[in-house]
This record gives C-alpha cells, sequence and structure tokens, in this order.
C-alpha cells in the first residue's frame, strides 16, 4: 500500500457565470456575494425516516446533520438570502416528521436569512403533473411555503432542468458525481455541472447519493464550455473532463 | 465394543479398526460425551465421526427402535465437502446394508427438495452453518431438532475462526435447547490450542445456577499423533533469488523438474495472482505437455469440479491452486507438496503439507520455495518450527455483535423468546460467554428499533413485546427478508467472465449492445471482483483461468472476453490473499536475524545479502527495533523493520505519518511490506533524530493508538469497509430485498454515508463498537500493533545512513509497484487538477 499526504495548495474556486460571480464552496453551495445569496440543493431532509418507515432502519441524524452543514455555511457567508433549488424534504410527509430539536434549528435558521424553498418531485407527489400547484403539506410551526421556480437577475432557479425554465438555470435534482480515473485509479465524488447555460449543484443533504455526469441523464447539458468541480474533502477542484469515465455498470 | 455387523464390514474392507475410532465410540457413543478428534489428514477422521451415529442407529435398527426422524447433522464449512462426505458415508451404509438416509441440504438444493426435507427429514443431513440458520428459522423444523441425536463438525480449527463459527456457536446453543441431550462431535486438524476447540463444543452456563462455568466446561479430547515425521525442505537453487517479489519464475525450471519426478504435485500459492502467473509460467515450459491443472475461488464451480474430478482420477501430474484445497477433500495420490512464497504461519503450512501422502502411512514430503530473500529466511523458520510440530493457529474468536444482531432477528422470526432466557442461552455458546448483559440489551434494542440515542423509531419497530414479554417479530415481510440475508460472508460484487466468439466484422460499434448475440452460449470461466473489471478498458488483456483474455465490454454483471493473441498480459489484482505473517514465525524470523551461527544455514547469496547489511548498516535483533534513515533522490526515508506483516505495517505507516507531519518532517508517503516499513518525505528524518527536534520514542509511543487512531478511523476507506461488513451482517444494510435484485452497490444509502452520521451523532452506538471491534483484530490489526509499540517502548536501534542499505532495498522496490489504496487515493484528484492547469498554461 502506498500512500502520502497531500501538500498541494488549497483551491478557492470563482466562476463566472453569465455575468455573475460564483463561489462554489466545499460543502456543495454556491455562494453568490454581490447579492448575499446562498444557493443549497437536493437536502432530502428526513431522508433517514422515510426509509425507517420501509423497514430500513438508518441512523435518524441525517436531518440534523444536514441542518448543522447548512447552519455552518450560513455561519460563514452570513447571507441575507437562503434559496434551496428542490427536493428540500425526502417525501412530502417529512416536514411532519421533523423532531422537535431539527424543527427549532431550521426555525433558527431561517431567522438569520429570508429562505426561499424551490419545490422540488420528492416535496410534492404531483410535480411533474401540476406545475404551478404551490399548495403542500405544511407544518404550521414553520413558514414552509415552496415555490415552482425564482427569477434571480437573467437566472432560472428551478429543481429540474427538464421543466424547461429559460436559459439560462441554476438548478439541482441531478446529483452530479464525478468518476474520475487517474492513473488506474477511480475516484467518486459529488461535483459541480456547469455548462454555457446551466449550473447543476450537487447535493447537499446527509443520504443523498450521486450520478454519474457520464450518464445519459446528463446529455442535454454537456456541451464545448462544460466544466467539472470535484468536492474533495474540504476543496472544491476542477478536473479535467477527458479523465471522466462511465460507471462501468447500470 | 464393535457390533458384529461393523466388525464383519472393516474386516471385509482388509481394515483394522483404529484405536482412536474405538475411543470416539466409546465416548461419544456409549457415554454420550460431546468429544472433539484432533487428527492429522488420511487418519480415518470422518469415518470416526459418523461412527457413534452409525452405531447408535444400527443398535435402533436391531432393537426395532428407529424411527423416521432427523437423527444426526453434520456440518461443513464447503458445500463441496458436504457432498463429498455424504458419498463417502454412504459407502459403508450400503455396504453392511443398513436402512439410513442420507441426504444434502446445501445453497445449491433445489426448493422443492428442501420443503421435502422439512416436512420428512432425513436421518442424516449434511450442510453447512448458513443452511442451519435457516432451518432454525423455521418453526417446523424447530420440531425436528427435538429428535437431533449427534452433531458432526468439520473442519472446525478453520469454522471457530471466522464470523461463520460465531454464528454456528449461536445456532449450536439454540439446537440445545430443543435437544438437550444432543452430542457434539468436532473434527479438527491439529491446533496451537485445543482447549479452546473443546470449549467450544460444551455449553458454557451452568443450567442449574445461571452461572458461567469457571473454569470453563471442556469436551472430551482424542488426539491422533502423526506417527511419521514430514519431509521438509527448503528449495535450493542456483539461481539469482530476487531482492523483493512475489513470483517464482526464478526457478521455475527447477520446479518443472521436480514436477516430472513426482507422481502428483499439489503446488500452493498464496494468491489467486500468483496462481494465474504461475501457471502461465509453468505452461510456458511445458514442453512435455504434462497434464498440469489450475484450481482457484474465482474459476467457475464447473471447471473447479473437473479438475477435481481428474484429480481423484489421478489423471493430473500438478495442480497450482490457493487455500481453496487447504480444507478437506481427499485428493487420492499426492506425493508431493510444493508450497510457493511466504508460508506465512507454521500450522497453515503443516495443513498444506498434510494434503500429501493422505494414508498416513508414509512420510508426507514438502518443498518450501521462497520468492525472495526475506522469504529464504521465513522458509527456513517456518521448516525448522514444522519439523519441531510447533503450531500458531489462530484461537476461537471472541463473537461479533452483528453476528448476535443477525441470530436475535432469527430467533424472533421461528420462535419468540423472553429476554432472560435468550441471554442465558447465547452466554452458554462459547464465543460470547463474556457477553455483558448491557451490551445483549443494546443488540437487541438495535435489531427492533436501530437503538438510536435518538430514539425516533418505535413505531418501526421491527421485534415487540408482548404482554408477557415475550419478543416476536412486528411483521412476516420481517421473516422473509431475513431468511434471504442469513449469513456473515459479505462480498465484494462479483462481475463473471463470459468467452463470447470472436467478431468477423473488423469494426463494430462500442459497448455491450453488439455483444448480445455473441455472448449466447458462450462459456462462463468464473469471476472477479468488480474493481477489477472497473480497471479495464476494451482491448486490455489479462491473465484468467489460464488464458490470456482480452475485454470487449460489460453488461450487468458479465464481463465479455475473447481470446486475446498471445502478449504480455496486464495481470489480474485480486484483493485478498494478504494473510499476514504470524507472531510466531516473526518471532522466529527476529531471532534468526540475531543469531548470527544459525545464519550458517542459509543459501550463500542471502549470507552475502546479511553480511553486507552488517558491514553497511546493523542486523535487526530481538531487543530493538532497528530504524535506518538515509536520503535518496531529493527525498529522505526512514525504514523500519517490525516483522508484523503488512496489515499493522499499512496502519503504523498512517499513524506516523501524522505524527511525522506534526513533527515537521513534510512525510510524503509511505509503503508497508511484510517485514519493513518505509516512509519518505522532504525533511531529512535522520537529522531531525539526531539534533532531537524527532524523538523516537515519542514517535512510536503507545498513546499513537488514541487520538491519532481516532482520527484516522473517521476518515479511514478500510474502517468504512468494514463498518459495510458489519452493518450488512446486522442487518442495517439488507443485501437482498423481496422482489428487487439489489447489488452490493445499489443498497440505497451508501454504508459510508451512514458511518460518517452515526459517527457524529451516536459514537457509542453498537454498530460502531462491533465495528472497532472486528477492526482491532481485523484489517487494522490494531491488537497486534498494540503488542509491538508495548513491546518496542523506549528501545531503538537508529542508524542515519548515507544511503539505502541492502535490507531496505526490498521494501524500497515495493515503492510505486502497487497501485494507490486508501488514503493516498484523494491526493490524485490533485495530481489530475495539476495537468489541467499545466495545460492551461501551455495554451
Amino acid at each position: 500500500m502506498t500512500s502520502s499526504i497531500n501538500q498541494c495548495d488549497k483551491f478557492e474556486i470563482h466562476h463566472i457565470f453569465h455575468g455573475l460571480e460564483l463561489h462554489l464552496h466545499a460543502s456543495g453551495a454556491i455562494w453568490l456575494e454581490k447579492l448575499k445569496t446562498l444557493l443549497i440543493a437536493d437536502l432530502h431532509l428526513e431522508k433517514g425516516s422515510s426509509l425507517a418507515q420501509k423497514g430500513m432502519l438508518i441512523p435518524p441524524y441525517d436531518t440534523r446533520q444536514t441542518l448543522e452543514k447548512l447552519d455552518e455555511v450560513m455561519a460563514y457567508f452570513k447571507p441575507e438570502h437562503v434559496i434551496t433549488l428542490g427536493d428540500n424534504f425526502h417525501d412530502h410527509k417529512g416536514p411532519q416528521r421533523l423532531s422537535k430539536q431539527d424543527l427549532s434549528l431550521l426555525n433558527k435558521l431561517m431567522q438569520r436569512a429570508k429562505f426561499t424553498w424551490i419545490e422540488g418531485n420528492h416535496d410534492n407527489p404531483n410535480y411533474y403533473k401540476s406545475q404551478l400547484s404551490v399548495a403542500s403539506q405544511t407544518n404550521d410551526e414553520i413558514f414552509y411555503n415552496p415555490v415552482q421556480h425564482f427569477q434571480l437577475e437573467d437566472i432560472s432557479l428551478i429543481h429540474d432542468a427538464a421543466q424547461g425554465a429559460k436559459a439560462p438555470m441554476m438548478v439541482g435534482h441531478l446529483h452530479p458525481l464525478a468518476l474520475l480515473k487517474q492513473r488506474n485509479v477511480y475516484l467518486r465524488k459529488t461535483c459541480f455541472f456547469i455548462s454555457k447555460d446551466i449550473c447543476i449543484l450537487p447535493s447537499f443533504g446527509s443520504y443523498t447519493g450521486g450520478l454519474n455526469v457520464r450518464h445519459d441523464a446528463f446529455s442535454p447539458y454537456w456541451d464545448d464550455d462544460t466544466k467539472i468541480f470535484m468536492l474533495n474533502s474540504n476543496q472544491v477542484v476542477q478536473v479535467p473532463i477527458t479523465k471522466l469515465v462511465k460507471n462501468k455498470r447500470g | 465394543m464393535l457390533s458384529p455387523l461393523f466388525q464383519k464390514w472393516f474386516s471385509s474392507k482388509g481394515w483394522q479398526v483404529r484405536s482412536h475410532q474405538l475411543t470416539l465410540i466409546e465416548k461419544a457413543f456409549i457415554k454420550q460425551q460431546s468429544t472433539l478428534l484432533i487428527a492429522p489428514t488420511g487418519a480415518g477422521k470422518t469415518l470416526a465421526g459418523f461412527l457413534p451415529t452409525l452405531c447408535d442407529l444400527e443398535q435402533k435398527i436391531e432393537n426395532g427402535t428407529i424411527s423416521n426422524q432427523l437423527h444426526t447433522i453434520y456440518i461443513s464449512p464447503l458445500k463441496a465437502l458436504a457432498q463429498d462426505v455424504a458419498r463417502n458415508v454412504e459407502q459403508p451404509i450400503h455396504e453392511m446394508g443398513l436402512k439410513i438416509d442420507i441426504e444434502t441440504r446445501t445453497g445449491d438444493t433445489p426448493a422443492s427438495k428442501k420443503q421435502r426435507q422439512k416436512e420428512k427429514p432425513p436421518h442424516i443431513l449434511m450442510t453447512t452453518p448458513e443452511q442451519l440458520s435457516l432451518m432454525l428459522a423455521h418453526p417446523d423444523w424447530l420440531e425436528h431438532f427435538k429428535h437431533l441425536r449427534y452433531l458432526i463438525l468439520d473442519e472446525l480449527h478453520a469454522l471457530v475462526v471466522s464470523k461463520r463459527g460465531d454464528l454456528l456457536a449461536l445456532d449450536m446453543a439454540r439446537l440445545c435447547q430443543y435437544s438437550p441431550s444432543l452430542v457434539h462431535i468436532g473434527l479438527s486438524a491439529t491446533v496451537a490450542a485445543p482447549d479452546s476447540l473443546r470449549g467450544y463444543l460444551m455449553p458454557q452456563i451452568n443450567k442449574m445456577t445461571g452461572e458461567i462455568y469457571e473454569p470453563f466446561q471442556k469436551s472430551e479430547l482424542v488426539t491422533v499423533a502423526s506417527t511419521l515425521e514430514a519431509n521438509i525442505t527448503v528449495l535450493k537453487t542456483e539461481a539469482a533469488i530476487p531482492w523483493s517479489g512475489h513470483g517464482a519464475a526464478h526457478v521455475i525450471d527447477d520446479i518443472y523438474q521436480i514436477i516430472k519426478a513426482h507422481k502428483t504435485t499439489l503446488i500452493f500459492v498464496n494468491t489467486r495472482r500468483q496462481a494465474e502467473m504461475f501457471f502461465q509460467d509453468l505452461w510456458v515450459i511445458n514442453e512435455d505437455n504434462l497434464a498440469i491443472a489450475l484450481h482457484h475461488g474465482s474459476l467457475d464451480v464447473t471447471q473447479r469440479r473437473k479438475v477435481e474430478a481428474a484429480m481423484v482420477a489421478g489423471q493430473l501430474k500438478a495442480i497450482v491452486c490457493t487455500s481453496t484445497l487447504d480444507l478437506g477433500i481427499d485428493w487420492g495420490d499426492v506425493d508431493l507438496v510444493i508450497n510457493l512464497g511466504a508460508p506465512k504461519g507454521v500450522s497453515r503450512i503443516l495443513q498444506r503439507i498434510g494434503r500429501s501422502n493422505h494414508r498416513m502411512n508414509e512420510a508426507s514430503k514438502a518443498i518450501l520455495v521462497p520468492s525472495n530473500r526475506f522469504e529464504v529466511m521465513e522458509c527456513q523458520v517456518a521448516m525448522e518450527a514444522a519439523l519441531r510440530g510447533e503450531q500458531d493457529s489462530a484461537e476461537p474468536r471472541t463473537g461479533g455483535l452483528d453476528v448476535l444482531a443477525q441470530h436475535i432477528l432469527g430467533v424472533a422470526v421461528s420462535d419468540p423468546f423472553l429476554k432472560q432466557d435468550l441471554y442465558l442461552q447465547i452466554c452458554s455458546s462459547w464465543p460470547y460467554r463474556h457477553l455483558s448483559l448491557e451490551d445483549f440489551e443494546q443488540v437487541i434494542d438495535f435489531v427492533a428499533t436501530g437503538g438510536y440515542a435518538l430514539r425516533a423509531y418505535e413505531e418501526f419497530a421491527k421485534i415487540k413485546v408482548d404482554e408477557d414479554g415475550y419478543h416476536r417479530i412486528s411483521n412476516k415481510k420481517i421473516a422473509q427478508n431475513y431468511r434471504m440475508n442469513v449469513g456473515t460472508i459479505v462480498s465484494a460484487l462479483m462481475i463473471k467472465i463470459k468467452l463470447v466468439k470472436q467478431s468477423n466484422q473488423r469494426h463494430q460499434p462500442q459497448g455491450a449492445a453488439p455483444f448480445k448475440n455473441r455472448a449466447r452460449g458462450g462459456r462462463i470461466l468464473g469471476e472477479v471482483e468488480e474493481s477489477f473489471i472497473a480497471q479495464l478498458s476494451p482491448g486490455d488483456t489479462f491473465v484468467f483461468a489460464g488464458e490470456v483474455l482480452q475485454f470487449e465490454a460489460t453488461y450487468e454483471t458479465e464481463a465479455y472476453v475473447i481470446k486475446a493473441p498471445f502478449k504480455d498480459p496486464k495481470i489480474p489484482s485480486y484483493m485478498g490473499g494478504k494473510f499476514p505473517l504470524s507472531t510466531h514465525l516473526a518471532d522466529a524470523l527476529r531471532m534468526m536475524f540475531s543469531d548470527e551461527r544459525r545464519q550458517q544455514i542459509l543459501p550463500d547469496q542471502v549470507k552475502e545479502w546479511l553480511v553486507l547489511q552488517k558491514q553497511k548498516s546493523q542486523l535487526p535483533n530481538l531487543d530493538k527495533l532497528l530504524i535506518e534513515t538515509f536520503p535518496h533522490k531529493d527525498r529522505f526515508y526512514l525504514v523500519c523493520y517490525p516483522f508484523e506483516g503488512i496489515l499493522v505495517h499499512q496502519t503504523l505507516g498512517v499513524l506516523l505519518t501524522r505524527r511525522l507531519e506534526r513533527a515537521g518532517a513534510k512525510p510524503l508517503g509511505f509503503v508497508a511490506g511484510e517485514y519493513a516499513l518505509s516512509i519518505w518525505g522532504l525533511g531529512d528524518m535522520g537529522k531531525l533524530l539526531e539534533n532531537g527536534s524527532l524523538n523516537l520514542a515519542d514517535l512510536f509511543a503507545e498513546d499513537m493508538l488514541g487520538d491519532d487512531l481516532d482520527a484516522w478511523l473517521q476518515e479511514s476507506s478500510l474502517m468504512k469497509y468494514t463498518f459495510w461488513q458489519c452493518a450488512t451482517i446486522a442487518g442495517l444494510i439488507e443485501r437482498n430485498q423481496i422482489g428487487e435484485h439489489k447489488t452490493a452497490r445499489q443498497t440505497m444509502i451508501s454504508s459510508d454515508l451512514i458511518y460518517n452520521v452515526l459517527r457524529t451523532h451516536d459514537p457509542d452506538h453498537i454498530l460502531l463498537q462491533a465495528t472497532y471491534q472486528e477492526a482491532a483484530t481485523g484489517l487494522l490489526d490494531i491488537a497486534r500493533l498494540g503488542h509491538m509499540l508495548k513491546r518496542i517502548q523506549g528501545k531503538f536501534n537508529h542508524i542515519a545512513l548515507d544511503h539505502v542499505s541492502p535490507l531496505a532495498v526490498p521494501v524500497m522496490l515495493e515503492i510505486g509497484k502497487e497501485l494507490v489504496f486508501g488514503e493516498g487515493r484523494e491526493s490524485l484528484i490533485y495530481e489530475a487538477a495539476q495537468e489541467l492547469i499545466d495545460e492551461a498554461m501551455k495554451e
């Protein structure tokens, strides 16, 4: 076994997307300094309890871990506005399963900044059927009133790019993940996927995995300009797309 | 003591009943005592194990008290062995004209037959530990177990050192509940500590007092000593002995001549990769077209059976094989065993040697073949220890909490239990005799609701308690799921290698689609880990099943290959096969290094190497840990020689680099070998040690196993892998779900994510405890590292050199040879990123 300690410099990644300076953060969030706005995608809160209902009793701390991570990121950037890009809860009954403690943490976070919750397919079982239905299962104690879409200057913010908002778009939904092949070794990390007109954020939730950017679902979004930024323990690293490979299976 | 029928049968075969066979009849049949039989292979061990059963059944037939009830269960670690033994036992039964039914039940048995067995079991059932667990999960079987008289455990020494042995012990404790007077018969090869095996066969709780027996209860013991000394040598050769590596190309001609001079030779190697390489090498020089075959665990079953059949029929001149042939099956007339590479342990080598001359009337003959200079010394000390009959086999395990969780759900599935009763039953099994009530309750809690400090899942509980205190499963689906996930063998996802037809078209589209037609009727050669296939690109060649193959495409769980035009193959690098050197042999090696007189028996090349080492540096010795520092090509190196095996050296390497980094020595990486560990960096560690800014006592202090270990474990990929195994066995992650085909990869949430969350929010969770317990003895071997650190406290021998020493050469040659693995992988991202930056700068 050979092992080496990384001696590389820390990478600070800034990327200009349609005139807007994106600060790509290793947590998977995007910070917009000019607008004092923080973007995050795919929290999938209460995924643990969602699966527990089906008999998989996996640890129930995912919501807390995700909210604590958000807490840290908010403490660092001090946003005035937080926008989530959908799939806030793993299922539409998730808000009702929030523990008291998690609920109070969420309320605290929401008092520190304005929150805009964009709705995703997990949040609303009728997501793909009723585009404009805003009504959703809400919990009285928190202000949770998701919207379908939000406009940030020229940029449309929506959960799933396939819903066909006006480009340019910043979206979630796909949970991009890159498989890097370097010296015959494979590294699998979630990533930002940024093309000319679309920016796809990695998932922010603790129990969310990823979909390989070489998967067919990403093919409409690749262009000559596509850049991939992998999240590697506390750093964001742009990697050559020529080194990214498909999953060998499935 | 033998009935006339048996006496007649023995004499009809021209055999004399052996004294250990009679003793076993006396103890296990007449006195109804549980007994351990320790005997070398070929002593008629299996027949002896069945004699009490056969005597009892014959008596019942004579008395007319025979009934159609289950009488004896025989457990084997291998399916093939169960079938083989069934055939061997059927023969005397048939020849004596006894009306006794024998059947096998393994994973391959059709469901209809299993169903029939459940309705009407045979007298004697040959099966595996996993099948026993499955039977215990059916209420119908519990009725049959009430009639059970004998439980025979074959190859017990191999079972008790694994999690399968934990599960088996728990199942044995359950069987005793249904059949309190059940007699256990253990069959084992010679081991270092027979008393633990004797303890394993007995209940360890006094039923009257509910207390644990102190000292522990032991079964009866029957030992058959090997009457003949084995003839063991280390191969002498004129060829140059390599500095490092694990091949045997340098002595291929010697070995070929030896094979020719013997009737049938078994060639054991340590890994499947070595097996493939050596098999290829042999066939290159096989001018006489000797029948030389290959056998390892990745080959397709039918292929393996063919080789085994040819072996039994005496058609083969030699077999190159891995530990898959270590156990059981009788191979007939092997007159030579060759062990290629490091012996690793004395018991291990003795068991391999025992494969030759099964007849016991001739001495076993074996040749140890070292593949490098260090191994020459290891082979020498192993040979000496083997000739002295020393043993260093592992002790039975302390039972894993993950296995316990699986078992508790199994009990709840078929037989609702009271907590206190089950606790006593579990403590009566050897691996769990010291289980605390607190741990037990935590495991029950885990099975029921996940056992989380945040009690979030009470409403989804899998086990519910009724008013009378009985624990039972809350719905039927849980029983079905349990049955689909029984077992403690958690393996990496395997991909089948399928040989497809060559395409006629010169140009063809890429991908799997065009292969689907050609794949029809293709032959499955065997299977390999998915991680290996993932490394291949179409067109890559590798050796498998003794052929050079070209990888074409993958489709679902198959990899399509064609025969490659012979060229330099890319060799398979399988996981596994990394047994560490036993502590016994490690001690013997250190002893040899410090005793110049004993070095005189070594070959000249090795002697010269040691003399050179003594001139340039020093030899390792018994009292102190030798540490060398030297510069080499813009880097500074620190090499130490703990002789603790690769697992310990890996863990030590990680922890030392962390400490060196804090001390400002700027370490860059390390490579761990079986004997030595080499760390390199940008700081001159020799100078830092000499001017006192680095202190060896601090660097190797035992507190390394505190915070540093803890910090590393959070990130360690080996730890995550261990967690994945524990979580799967414990049932947190299901391997199979009803109506769905889930592969190892596709479980809904990656276990790494679960591990991270659990460590942060519930650090005392029972599953993490199970993981640490496993890591201490498993892949990270922390327990052994702890012993080593204690031993060397303050005892160092630091030599600052100008350049690499002769002894350091082997480990230096390993650098860069192996794939980057574990923690070092992360830095590869930066390497890739740097290439992008370099490219950008060019433009």
